[in-house]
C-alpha cells in the first residue's frame, strides 16, 4: 500500500504540472485568483471568463434609471419577475431568450441602451445575457452586476405583479 | 483470463473511462469550472482557481493511468481518495441545503443525477421548493459517487491480491 500511496503522489504531481500547463496554452485559461467577492463585484474566475460588457454598480445605475431611453431588461425567470422586479424592466429569462427575442426585437431597436441585471452578483444570466444580445446586433449594453439584491439593498422601488 | 482477472480489467476501464470523460469534459472550460468550485461553498476563494486548473488534468491522468496499466494502484488509490472528498463535500451541502450544481460532469449537464431529477419533478412533484430539489438531486450524486468508489476501491483491491500472488 506505502507504494501504491507513492505512485499516487508522483501521479497527481503529473496532473498539476499538466493542469498548469494546459492552463497557459488553453485561449480561456484563467488566472490564479479570481473575483471571489461578491462584495467587490461580479463573482468570476477572472481573465477570458466575463465579457467586457460594461459593468455597471450601485451607484451608476440610478443614472441610467432616471433615463427614459435606457430599457432594463430582467434575466431571470418569469416566477422570479413575478415576485418582484425594477419598475418597467422587460423580463427576457435566460432560458426563453431565443423564443422571446424577436418580441423583444419588434419592440426595442438594436440602438436601444440596455441594462441587464438578474438576481445578484453570483448570477452569471445577466453577462450571459448580453453576450446573446450582442449576438442579436444590440451594441449598447450594461450589466448592473449587484442585480436584484443591490436594488433591494439600497431601498429602491419594486413592481410586484400579481398576474402576469 | 481468470475471473478475478476479468472483473479487475472491467472494474479498471469502467472507472478510468468515467474519470477521463469527467476530466476532458471540464479541462478546457477552467471559468465554468470555477463558478461550480465557487458555489459549493467551502473551498476559501484563494484556492478555487487553481483547484479548477489542476483537477481536471489529475482526473485525466489517473483515469488514463488505471487503464492503460501505468501504477495503476497508485491511480485506483487516487481516484478512491478523491471520491471519497467528494462524497464528504457534497454530503456537508446537503445538510447545509446550499443552492449548488455539483458539477461532476462539466457544466454541460449529462449527468444522469439531473436528468432523473428533473424527470421527477416534471412528472410527479411540480411544487418542489428549489432547496429540497437540490439535496435530493445531491443525494442522487452522493449514491453514485459511491458506486464508483466502490468500483475503484474493488479495481485496487483486486490488483494488491494479484500482486501479492505474483510475489508468492
Amino acid at each position: 500500500m506505502a507504494r501504491a500511496f507513492a505512485e499516487m503522489i508522483i501521479l497527481v504531481a503529473i496532473g498539476i504540472i499538466m493542469g498548469f500547463t494546459i492552463n497557459v496554452f488553453n485561449p480561456d485559461g484563467i488566472p490564479l485568483i479570481g473575483q471571489w467577492n461578491p462584495g467587490r463585484g461580479l463573482v468570476h474566475a477572472g481573465g477570458s471568463c466575463v465579457e467586457d460588457s460594461d459593468m455597471i454598480d450601485d451607484w451608476d445605475v440610478q443614472s441610467f434609471f432616471n433615463r427614459s431611453d435606457v430599457v432594463f431588461v430582467d434575466a431571470r425567470s418569469r416566477s422570479e419577475y413575478r415576485a418582484g422586479h425594477i419598475p418597467g424592466a422587460f423580463n427576457l429569462p435566460i432560458g426563453e431568450v431565443d423564443i422571446l427575442v424577436f418580441d423583444f426585437m419588434e419592440m426595442y431597436p438594436q440602438d436601444t441602451d440596455l441594462v441587464i441585471y438578474c438576481s445578484g452578483p453570483e448570477c452569471h444570466d445577466a453577462p450571459d445575457m448580453a453576450r446573446i444580445l450582442k449576438e442579436y446586433g444590440y451594441e449598447t449594453i450594461h450589466v448592473y452586476w449587484s442585480g436584484m439584491l443591490g436594488w433591494k439593498k439600497a431601498n429602491r422601488p419594486i413592481d410586484v405583479l400579481e398576474d402576469y | 483470463m481468470s475471473g478475478r482477472r476479468l472483473l479487475e480489467w472491467a472494474l479498471r476501464w469502467f472507472i478510468g473511462l468515467i474519470f477521463i470523460y469527467a476530466g476532458a469534459i471540464k479541462v478546457l472550460v477552467p471559468c465554468e469550472m470555477a463558478m461550480d468550485i465557487y458555489q459549493y461553498q467551502l473551498a476559501p476563494h484563494a484556492l478555487i482557481n487553481i483547484a479548477a486548473i489542476i483537477l481536471p488534468s489529475v482526473e485525466i491522468i489517473l483515469g488514463v493511468c488505471l487503464i492503460v496499466g501505468i501504477a495503476p494502484r497508485g491511480a485506483a488509490l487516487g481516484l478512491s481518495l478523491l471520491l471519497v472528498f467528494f462524497i464528504i463535500a457534497l454530503t456537508i451541502n446537503i445538510i447545509r441545503g446550499v443552492d449548488f450544481d455539483c458539477g461532476c460532469f462539466g457544466p454541460v449537464e449529462y449527468d444522469i443525477c439531473h436528468r432523473l431529477m428533473e424527470n421527477y419533478q416534471t412528472n410527479h412533484r411540480p411544487d418542489m421548493d428549489r432547496i429540497t430539489f437540490v439535496r435530493l438531486r445531491t443525494a442522487c450524486d452522493v449514491i453514485r459517487d459511491f458506486i464508483f468508489l466502490g468500483a475503484s476501491w474493488g479495481a485496487l483491491v483486486l490488483m494488491n491480491r494479484r500482486m501479492k500472488r505474483k510475489r508468492r
